[in-house]
């Protein structure tokens, strides 16, 4: 093989050898012959030569007994092919742009799924990491094991399981010394690092007994980000909140953890009350099978046990389940496998679009080349050497397409990961650096390899075959069509998204999204909310646990008599309903010694009405979040504080906190007027007030924005290729029109001497493109239909299907069509009957 | 009386060449003409295109090396599956060989 690869590339080596090989032979002949027989030197020389033979000949029996035939035809083809390109650098310049951009699309998606999908985690034993996942008789996700029935799945488990660790995902809170930062932490049982095979880089990971202990360790990212130009921090304090932990030890930038984002330091399980990060303080588990163990089994075990677990009836777990968690996204799940098939159907459409055009134009050009390939025919070559030949071609355009393709894709990979950070590093995360691995390279190539055939195949086999003319015709047809139907469906996808767009943008939050801000003041200090609220510009300010519009409240299971459902809760002071302009519908809000205190109250939400007491007036009545139970005293409406995709939280609980109080860590602003100078005011008072820091206040409708963001992304990358697939599409309707104008001067011309109408004319010209048309839409519509209704069963809580968008892209196509049809009907018309005629 | 070698059999001369021993291309040729005592003659260029065959099917390999008179010379040795090969064609050989002989030794049945 590397001697194959070896000709190909670098031919004269082989053969340099072969002649000095020959060319010792007949030397060491000559010599002998001068030695044994007596001739002289020259007649030796002759001898020699004659008794050998021809060299040439017997150097090319050689290179055909080596096997290199082929390599040498391939050569010969590349170079061939290689000089088509120069002569004619514009075709393949496009053809390669043209692939370049589809390829690219694939390579980046590729990309960020085999970072995530494919790439095994980087921990020990990756291809038996697994989750437990707890189902309640329903078959609905029981959230999260206690400490006690941890210890009780690791001892039942131990006989499939090697072990098993609890986690807490990642949490943001905010670090206040050495710096002031929105950190992850994440709260692991202490097995996690032997069981992972993560050491400490310096000093040492926290033992069993420390899970309760103020110790953390530090990833390596961490240590840069929160202690750089610290030698050795172990040893050193971090404070979070009203705790100091000691830093055990600094894991090895190779250890990254089981998350997509690395967090700062790891905690034990025990230290998540100092987090604060609300209540439910379940962890979830994971662990390692032992080699061999078969997951059934291990569920099976991890069943029996958890079965016994002592809780409320509607939480009582009815089976464990294992899922496989080698990577950062399961594929195991039906969404993240339906959505990246989605994705990646979307991307090869556009290949496909692009190879179906690529194909038009080499059949275009290979029929230019129909002389050229009869007298190679009729010079002997056999019809699979030329198909081979123009393969060669393509495939050489499509390996320059697929190499630009790869650049590209890694350029858009860059820099949406660089987006990706940016927005992470808000959040106190450091996302993993991406990489383009070995799969990228392979899968780029093989797309190349696989367009190049696709687009060179129907070409070459069309431009050897004699016998019926006109195939060609019918496969442009049959490309036009796809192109259409592939068009129709980009296009409508693109104009989905923007409707989504445009109602994402319409939906109404509930509350005044322009003059609602979010404080980001760190942390918020009774005094300076005190001495906003006296500000003129200021209609409110209120402390809360999560500010809305961040992505989805947290989630608790709540109870009353009869009844549990799970909730999503958020912790808020007393000015928080007037502050965001929540008007009671029952009862009251919190008062000021309630939220200080943490009292035992609650104002639900209109849909929690609903859903807990079916509508009955609740006021008074008793509900239990996690075991604690709560007087329910006021009813608010249904607002949206998450994805404003999914719409208003239905089932919300607001629980009493207060500013410097345990939860609530944010904070809110309402303005008179949303004005540059008032901000700037507001930004005077909390700067000038001691005791905190930040606050740069920011509106929810940034916020939303920012939730936007990526329909918008994904709509401006559908229209784009949309948009591409349209001019594409009326180019091809444009040469095949043009071209059966050009093939039917004679006919035309016939019959306009004849007497005809235009119109007939017309109706003669336009019956292949409008065939075309038709055909693709018919096509592209059922397709459409089917990947809506894919989408919909699936990820996005969005509108899979608008009135608007299907009929508005039939339209445009059909406008597109008719444009691109315009020029050569005219030309058409143009004819004079008799030059038509006359010709040939 | 020097005869040319039969065609298909030039292969299985140069296996055994080779088996006596790594050789250049030349000394090939001359061993095979050596053995045979002087009977077998040889076209002296058709043993290349051989020889690249048997290293393609990977019965011999090549090295090169310094030969005699000091002068850049590509060697070739019998490989492992080469000697299993020349055990088969000498098998071969020895059966065909007898039967051509006994056949060609046939007198009419009278």
């Amino acid at each position: 093989m590397m001697r194959w690869i070896k000709q190909v590339f670098r031919p004269g080596r082989l053969d340099a050898e072969m002649r000095a090989e020959m060319e010792f032979h007949r030397q060491a002949r000559a010599a002998d012959l001068v030695a044994r027989h007596g001739l002289s030197e020259q007649e030796a020389a002759r001898r020699a030569r004659l008794e050998f033979g021809s060299m040439d000949t017997y150097r090319e029996e050689g290179r055909a007994a080596l096997g290199l035939r082929l390599a040498d035809e391939l050569r010969g083809d590349l170079r061939y092919a290689a000089r088509g390109i120069r002569r004619d650098p514009g075709f393949a310049a496009a053809a390669a742009c043209i692939l370049a951009l589809a390829i690219g699309a694939n390579a980046a998606f590729f990309t960020l799924y085999s970072n995530y999908a494919l790439r095994p985690l980087p921990i020990r034993g990756a291809e038996r990491h697994v989750e437990l996942e707890g189902r309640d008789r329903t078959g609905g996700q029981t959230y999260g094991w206690s400490p006690d029935e941890m210890s009780q799945l690791r001892q039942a488990g131990d006989r499939e399981m090697e072990g098993v660790y609890s986690t807490s995902g990642l949490l943001q809170v905010l670090l206040l010394a050495p710096v002031e930062r929105q950190i992850m932490v994440q709260a692991v049982s202490s097995n996690y690092f032997p069981l992972l095979g993560g050491q400490a880089a310096s000093g040492r990971v926290f033992s069993e007994a420390e899970e309760r202990q103020p110790v953390a360790v530090l990833s390596d990212a961490g240590w840069r980000r929160l202690l750089p130009g610290v030698g050795d921090p172990t040893g050193q304090q971090v404070r979070i909140r009203a705790t100091w932990f000691t830093i055990a030890g600094v894991m090895p930038g190779n250890f990254t953890g089981t998350e997509a984002a690395v967090p700062d330091l790891w905690v034990g399980p025990g230290m998540r009350e100092a987090l604060r990060d609300g209540i439910g303080l379940r962890q979830n588990a994971a662990g390692l099978l032992r080699p061999g163990a078969t997951p059934a089994a291990a569920a099976a075990s991890l069943t029996a046990a958890a079965v016994g677990f002592v809780r409320p009836s509607e939480q009582a777990v009815a089976k464990v389940g294992l899922r496989a968690r080698s990577t950062y996204f399961s594929t195991d799940s039906g969404e993240t496998r339906v959505a990246a098939s989605l994705v990646f159907a979307t991307f090869l459409l556009v290949l496909a679009i692009a190879c179906a055009n690529l194909a038009n134009l080499f059949l275009a050009k290979t029929a230019a080349r129909g002389h050229e390939i009869s007298m190679r025919v009729s010079l002997g070559a056999s019809r699979g050497r030329i198909v081979r030949q123009l393969l060669t071609e393509s495939s050489l355009v499509a390996m320059l397409g697929a190499a630009a393709g790869l650049a590209l894709g890694w350029l858009f990979v860059v820099r949406a990961h660089a987006w990706l950070s940016s927005f992470a590093t808000g959040a106190g995360a450091v996302v993993l650096p991406l990489m383009v691995d070995w799969r990228a390279f392979v899968f780029s190539g093989v797309l190349g390899l696989l367009s190049g055939a696709a687009f060179g195949l129907f070409p070459a086999l069309e431009a050897t075959e004699y016998k019926k003319r006109r195939r060609p015709r019918r496969l442009r047809g049959l490309l036009l069509g796809s192109q259409v139907a592939a068009s129709f469906v980009l296009l409508v996808l693109a104009a989905v998204l923007v409707r989504n767009i445009q109602r994402l943008a319409m939906v109404n939050a509930g509350y005044d999204v322009d003059r609602v801000f979010d404080l980001q003041l760190e942390p918020p200090v009774a005094q300076v909310l005190d001495r906003l609220r006296a500000h003129p510009a200021v209609a409110g300010a209120a402390a809360v646990a999560r500010v809305p519009l961040y992505g989805r409240m947290n989630r608790a299971q709540a109870e009353t008599e009869g009844v549990a459902a799970p909730v999503a809760f958020n912790y808020v002071d007393e000015h928080y309903f007037e502050t965001v302009g929540l008007a009671l519908e029952a009862g009251r809000g919190f008062y000021r010694p309630e939220a200080e205190n943490g009292a035992r109250v609650a104002v639900v939400s209109n849909g929690a009405v609903r859903r807990l007491w079916s509508g009955a007036q609740p006021l008074g009545k008793t509900l239990t979040i996690e075991g604690i139970p709560y007087e329910v005293i006021g009813v608010v409406p249904d607002v949206i504080n998450g994805w404003l995709f999914e719409g208003a939280e239905l089932s919300m609980v607001y629980l009493p906190g207060a500013a410097g109080g345990r939860y609530a860590a944010a904070s809110v602003l309402r303005l008179r007027d949303a004005t540059p100078s008032a901000v700037e005011a507001v930004k005077q008072v909390c700067r000038s007030s001691a005791g905190s820091t930040g606050c740069d206040p920011r509106s929810l409708r940034e916020v939303a924005e920012m939730q936007r963001f990526p329909f918008r992304a994904a709509a401006a990358i559908a229209g784009l290729l949309g948009g591409v697939a349209l001019l594409l599409t009326a180019a091809g309707l444009y040469s095949v029109v043009s071209y059966s104008v050009e093939q039917r001067r004679r006919e035309i011309g016939l019959m306009m001497a004849l007497g005809a109408r235009p119109r007939h004319v017309v109706r003669g010209i336009l019956a292949e493109a409008a065939r075309c048309f038709v055909s693709g839409v018919v096509v592209g519509l059922p397709v459409c239909l089917a990947l809506s209704r894919a989408a919909a069963s699936s990820v996005f809580q969005v509108r899979t299907f608008d009135t608007g968008a299907y009929a508005l892209v039939p339209v445009l196509l059909a406008a597109a069509a008719t444009a691109a049809c315009l020029v050569p009907v005219r030309r058409a018309l143009r004819l004079e009957p008799m030059v038509a005629l006359r010709q040939d | 009386m020097a005869v040319p070698v039969l065609p298909g059999t030039l292969d299985l001369l140069i296996l055994k060449a080779v088996s006596l021993g790594p050789q250049h291309g030349y000394g090939v040729l001359l061993r095979i003409e050596q053995i045979s005592g002087e009977r077998l003659l040889i076209e002296q260029g058709a043993l290349y295109p051989a020889l690249y065959r048997l290293e393609t099917q990977k019965l011999i390999s090549s090295e090169w090396g310094v030969s005699d008179n000091n002068r850049r010379a590509k060697f070739y040795s019998l490989t492992a599956a080469g000697r299993k090969r020349l055990a088969e064609e000498l098998e071969g050989w020895k059966e065909f060989a007898a039967g051509m002989s006994l056949a060609l030794a046939a007198r009419s049945a009278e």
